[in-house]
């Protein structure tokens, strides 16, 4: 079967691309020699293995207790403006946290209208960037436990009730164990971003791993060699401190089966909302959304109808968006046709090993931008032929984009392809087509809008990626997250408003595919 | 009972294995060789399109290709300098040069010095620019960098120059304290920041800054390691849990002035920008500036902040050895360094020029009225590493 073997041949190679920077890392790190290890155990672990793991508990705390009251609000209830208030607990996801870090600090700063608040300054920078990221990840968490709620089947909730057990009861002994594994995910995925996020925390000054490896390959200058191993140790233990946020999801769904069985016909059981509930919800909804999108685009725009040279800056903005559009719609496309192969090998292998590949090709999501980029430098640096083809091209964006976010794509067709039952394929074999036309003609047209999503979903984290785009920039060229840092590194918001907006304006796609996932009422097929 | 045993309780069916008489042969069999063919032509055309997908879309200059760099007349430039900042340095040199084709890239000192360095057999690259001089000296060092031509720096002074004229300064700053007018006593150094009596008083940045870091490597030069552990002890706690350690230098100064901090260690044009506002304005002549820093709330001391004088650096400028097209690259140099291009660097971020005879923007202390550190640039780019050491073992925020 020498086309098989092709197809799982190139599959393993699409996810060695992908696992290649964390093995560079990994060998760099323990390479580095002992005198590199005692200097970063000497001066620099513990506080940054306190202050990440703080920022990621903290943000994930807040992101899980945000999404869980939106999540039962809009749930569970009904009242007037639902999808208006769910489309407003959602809208955080339009922009990236560093740039609600950026737009907090410039409104609360000397004369500006929220200055009053700059007292909050004086709060823990790690206090600080947990609530701009919780805050931004809510809706993620939002969407998880929706789902988990929606998945409940409620004829338990009725057997319960008519056994007589209260709501409250019902809560304690049923939805709350059922939804313990949908918390944990929301603790994780909120975890592993806070492990990973560059620019909210450098924005903010709170000194985390990603900061400091960042801070290791910027400032050592004086000696290279010494600044990628020193940062490649911090990668490692950041990737170990991650390892350890998912152990740790999976202990909490540990020898448990949470199977509802198959979903029920019936609409989930809803109550009506009293008016006092529904003006929490609304006031929570806007404190959400005008504490990040909201703070970001009204400041924005403040500042674009300010910016003298407007033009000028529009022009760059415009500029920024083509060549990051280019970048994010390669590594999208190239990240579909992997996570393709990769899901289509391992569901429709026979063999056993090549189920590994997507949890080995989904590594990368646990890498942090910095990481990538470092690893990608070492793993290119020890191939000659590689490092003069590829070195400081676009290329090596592409595939930090693709290590990066091909989980993102990977877990929407894997998903997508699971559901695809694997006898209409057959079927159709049985009726003469070729395993080919079978695949183009019954589970291509399936699988398709799973990887519509997979596309949107890499495109925009690709667009906002900032810190492996400030490490890989090509020659000359500008990214929407990179004029965006530059302008507000040096306080120069008004000039950073036209990238800032353009950069949520193209968040809007994926809002968009979002919402027809979560009011299907509303979706016309 | 359970409540939540009914779930498990619920029939979950399975499809029945199935008869796999057609399904035996290999699935994988054509639609995965299709998707090599288009990886291999995506990935292809990916590298092909390197070059040209990495166009050089600045504004102000020429589209590139990969054959630009091999044309006469262009020069490829790194900046770490960015752009609003060099757009109209650049445009006096074209004025200067028609002949000559702008190719320049804006981006970190570290990736500017590892692309250099990788480049090193082949360079594509002319000139380095810098904000700091830690990058050039280090390059230098390298030897990735060639000696200038004589006529080109002979007008800098020699402190503003790297070992053997590798690399040259283009506009200096000064490391200053900005303090409350009426404080007593009025600090007469740098050492006011760590003295306990300013506890809860002083505002800096975080210490990752790296003008933090320089000034830190100016006191470990002029003083040594162990008198320098003993500041930064003491400056960490006077800053420790204030509020008063900010991430950029703009809210550092604004500290003071709001009166939340009374004294801060900061690059001087932070504080004539606070005072005299952001961007220069052409209109405001020097009575005007003076006035205005007579009014405000702040004022700067030039002090001992490095050792015997000042604490400064430079912004800075270097050929790279063995580049397609060195005399373009030092016919930049020479613009950048002519009268007219020091007036740019001194009148835009109120820097202070490195020819002398060019005047400093107005309101800004002459460099004549204090004295520089006389520690030099290259030991200062010796000692970055020791600094970085000290800040990282004291856990200096």
């Amino acid at each position: 079967m020498p086309r098989a073997r092709l197809g799982l041949i190139t599959a393993v190679f699409v996810a060695a691309i992908v696992i290649s920077p964390i093995v560079a890392v990994v060998f760099r790190a323990i390479t580095a020699g002992p005198a590199l290890w005692a200097r970063a155990a000497e001066t620099q672990l513990l506080p940054l293995m306190v202050n990440t793991g703080l920022v990621a508990l903290g943000s994930s705390i807040l992101a899980l207790s945000l999404g869980a009251v939106g999540a039962i609000l809009t749930q569970r209830f009904v009242f007037r403006g639902q999808h208006l208030a769910l489309l407003t607990l959602l809208s955080p996801l339009a922009v990236p946290p560093y740039l609600v870090a950026q737009m907090w600090l410039e409104v609360t700063g000397p004369g500006k209208p929220l200055a009053l608040l700059s007292g909050l300054r004086r709060t823990d920078e790690v206090l600080q960037a947990s609530l701009v990221i919780g805050a931004c990840l809510s809706p993620a968490c939002l969407l998880i436990l929706r789902a988990a709620l929606g998945r409940l089947d409620p004829r338990q909730e009725e057997v319960a009730a008519s056994l007589g057990y209260g709501p409250l009861a019902r809560w304690r002994l049923l939805l709350l164990p059922s939804l313990r594994p949908a918390f944990a995910s929301c603790l994780a995925v909120v975890a592993v971003y806070a492990c990973a996020d560059f620019g909210a925390v450098s924005t903010l000054g709170a000194e985390t791993f990603t900061r400091a490896i960042f801070f290791e390959m910027e400032h050592n200058l004086q000696d290279r060699e010494a600044a990628f191993s020193s940062s490649s140790i911090l990668a490692l233990i950041l990737l170990a401190l991650v390892a350890a946020a998912f152990t740790a999801d999976r202990w909490l769904r540990r020898g448990r089966s949470y199977a509802q069985g198959v979903s029920s016909p019936q609409p989930p059981s809803v109550e009506k909302l009293s008016r006092l509930w529904q003006l929490g919800t609304w006031l929570l909804a806007l404190l959400i959304t005008s504490s990040t999108v909201g703070v970001v685009v009204v400041r924005s725009i403040h500042h674009a109808t300010r910016l003298e040279d407007a033009g000028r800056f529009w022009e760059r903005a415009g500029s920024a968006l083509l060549q990051s559009g280019l970048w994010a719609a390669l590594a999208a496309s190239l990240a579909v046709i992997g996570a393709c192969l990769i899901a289509w090998v391992a569901t429709r292998s026979r063999l056993r090993w090549p189920k590994l590949l997507v949890p080995g090709a989904s590594l990368g999501f646990v890498l942090p931008g910095p990481v990538i980029a470092l690893g990608l430098l070492l793993a290119v640096g020890t191939i000659p032929l590689l490092q003069n083809a590829i070195y400081g091209t676009a290329s090596m964006l592409i595939i930090a984009y693709i290590v990066r976010f091909l989980p993102e794509a990977l877990q929407a067709i894997d998903s997508g392809l699971a559901q695809i039952p694997e006898r209409l394929e057959e079927a159709s074999r049985m009726l003469g087509r070729t395993a080919q036309q079978s695949f183009v003609e019954v589970t291509f047209p399936l699988l398709r809008s799973s990887m519509l999503a997979g596309w949107i979903l890499v495109f925009t984290a690709s667009l906002r990626e900032l810190p492996a785009t400030l490490l890989l920039k090509p020659l000359g060229a500008r990214s929407l997250a990179t004029e965006i840092w530059k302008y507000a590194e040096d306080s120069h918001y008004d000039q950073m408003a036209p990238a800032a907006l353009l950069l949520v304006a193209l968040s809007l796609p994926s809002m968009a595919l979002l919402l027809r996932t979560q009011l299907p009422e509303t979706t016309v097929e | 009972m359970r409540v939540s045993a009914v779930g498990k309780a619920a029939h979950v069916p399975t499809d029945p294995p199935m008869l796999s008489l057609y399904s035996a042969p290999p699935k994988l069999a054509s639609t995965p060789t299709q998707a090599v063919v288009l990886l291999t032509l995506l990935f292809g055309a990916l590298l092909g399109s390197c070059s040209s997908s990495a166009p050089d879309t600045l504004g102000t200059t020429e589209p590139q290709s990969a054959d630009a760099v091999a044309e006469a007349g262009t020069v490829v430039i790194l900046s770490s300098r960015d752009e609003q900042f060099m757009d109209p340095l650049w445009d006096l040199v074209r004025q200067r040069h028609p002949e000559l084709k702008l190719v320049v890239d804006y981006g970190k000192d570290a990736g500017n010095l590892d692309r250099i360095t990788a480049e090193r057999d082949k360079p594509r690259v002319d000139l380095l620019i810098s904000k700091g001089s830690a990058a050039v000296e280090a390059a230098a060092a390298e030897g990735l960098l060639s000696t200038l031509p004589a006529g080109l720096t002979a007008s800098v002074p020699e402190r503003f120059r790297g070992p053997e004229s590798r690399w040259v300064g283009l506009s200096a700053r000064a490391r200053i304290l900005v303090a409350r007018k009426g404080i007593t006593p009025v600090p007469t150094n740098i050492d006011a920041l760590a003295e306990p009596m300013w506890k809860g008083k002083v505002g800096r940045t975080v210490a990752t800054n790296s003008s933090f870091v320089g000034g830190i490597a100016s006191l470990v030069a002029s003083r040594g390691e162990e008198p320098t552990r003993a500041f930064l002890e003491g400056l960490k706690s006077n800053t420790e849990d204030t509020g008063l350690v900010f991430p950029k230098h703009t809210p550092t100064v604004a500290s003071v002035a709001e009166g939340r901090a009374e004294i801060a260690l900061v690059n001087h044009y932070y504080f004539y920008r606070n005072v005299l506002g952001k961007r220069v304005d052409p209109k405001v002549g020097s009575q005007e500036a003076l006035a205005a820093l007579e009014a405000a709330p702040i004022e700067a001391l030039f002090l001992q902040t490095g050792g015997d004088g000042v604490a400064w650096n430079v912004s800075s400028g270097g050929l790279v050895e063995g580049s397609p097209n060195p005399a373009g690259a030092a016919k930049i140099l020479q613009v950048l360094l002519s009268e007219e291009g020091q007036k740019i660097y001194a009148g835009a971020n109120r820097e202070y020029p490195v020819l002398e005879g060019v005047e400093v923007a107005p309101g800004v202390l002459p460099p004549d009225q204090f004295v520089w550190a006389s520690t030099p640039l290259v030991k200062l780019a010796e000692l970055t590493p020791s600094a970085v050491r000290l800040i990282q073992e004291i856990g200096l925020k």
